[in-house]
């Protein structure tokens, strides 16, 4: 069977697969197809060879007389290079770096993240000693009076609600339940 | 001043890019070398016009236009290579996946063999292939400096990847025979 039989939708996708830029459904299509076809495997093997022989080849350096003559031709301003000039060369290389700034970023964040987080501020002002005491004092009170309406809502719950409308209702009840079952 | 320090540093990022582009489009080292050193000094001479983040598009596309200029003048451009990226036929690079695939899977290129291969390709699809393959630009950088729409430039790239195909195989008949 000739290769040229596939269709070029497929063998399309093949070479992307092949040379790395195909989406991941279509990678996982490609394989499971190349296991199942012979052709479509030998067509992929083939392309990926070329691709790794593409991407292996090394990029040659410019010769250095160009660099020269070059240099030669911008020397005029070239020589002096002012500190500020330094300074915003060292920016340009570091900030042209992806990695650099992101890393940067991220240790920024981090600091003023850890800054907020664990800022434990030291109270500036003090207290009196007679201060203090008046303030206890003014809890105690809040406390008991507080205590003495919880005491009197459970005194009028067992008192009233808890006899009246609760132990008669169930008195009533379990009189009827022993009525029914042991017939009176 | 500032200058100097912004050309120092574009010329130690792009001054391989722009040589390697260069012997690719040129097929030979001497106008490549012409053509990186007119690229430089064209930046030197420009340098407070482009945008520092752009510089990099700016200087490939300088490039580009120079290695076309250098072609057209030097008569170098195969009028024919012109039509068949005009008119191209999928079957031609079709073509190159008939036979034996095997023959061709077996076979380790050398790095000679598959610059000559690239060099091969008809000016059009090449430029993009190496602008893509070879310098890793994305597609829309490369559509800007080419100057063409997105789709045109994935078209011709694969393109370029199924003519290589066919190069490579005709390397392969060869060493057979």
């Amino acid at each position: 069977m000739q290769m040229n039989e596939l269709n070029k939708d497929l063998v399309d996708k093949i070479i992307r697969v092949a040379y790395g830029d195909s989406g991941f459904i279509d990678w996982i299509y490609v394989h499971f197809k190349a296991i199942t076809s012979d052709e479509v495997k030998s067509l992929l093997n083939e392309y990926t060879k070329s691709a790794k022989a593409v991407h292996g080849l090394k990029q040659e350096d410019v010769p250095a007389q160009i660099l020269e003559k070059t240099k030669n031709i911008t020397s005029s301003t070239h020589s002096n290079v002012s500190f500020l000039s330094r300074i915003e060369y060292s920016l340009y290389y570091l900030f042209g770096k992806k990695a650099i700034p992101a890393t940067v970023f991220a240790i920024l964040a981090l600091f003023i993240i850890s800054v907020f987080l664990f800022r434990n501020p030291t109270p500036t002002h003090k207290y009196s000693k007679a201060q203090i005491e008046l303030a206890e004092k003014q809890l105690k009170q809040s406390l008991a009076i507080v205590g003495k309406a919880f005491q009197n809502a459970e005194n009028s719950f067992n008192k009233e609600v808890l006899k009246d409308q609760i132990n008669k209702n169930l008195n009533r009840g379990y009189y009827l339940v022993n009525n029914i079952l042991i017939g009176g | 001043m500032i200058s100097t320090a912004k050309f120092d540093y574009l010329i130690k990022q792009h001054k391989n890019k722009i040589y390697n582009y260069a012997v690719y489009m040129m097929r030979n080292q001497m106008d490549a070398e012409d053509i990186t050193q007119e690229v430089l000094i064209r930046t030197w001479k420009n340098i407070n016009k482009f945008n520092f983040y752009a510089a990099k598009s700016w200087m490939m596309r300088t490039t580009h236009n120079l290695c076309i200029d250098y072609l057209r003048k030097n008569k170098k451009m195969n009028y024919n290579e012109v039509q068949i990226e005009e008119e191209y036929h999928e079957e031609i690079a079709d073509n190159a996946i008939e036979g034996n695939p095997e023959r061709l899977v077996d076979k380790v290129f050398t790095d000679e063999e598959i610059k000559t291969a690239i060099e091969r390709l008809p000016e059009r699809i090449r430029s993009p292939f190496v602008l893509y393959e070879l310098q890793e630009l994305k597609y829309k950088e490369i559509s800007k400096i080419l100057d063409v729409p997105l789709n045109t430039v994935k078209v011709n790239i694969m393109r370029a990847r199924k003519q290589l195909q066919k190069e490579l195989k005709n390397y392969a008949d060869e060493r057979v025979k």
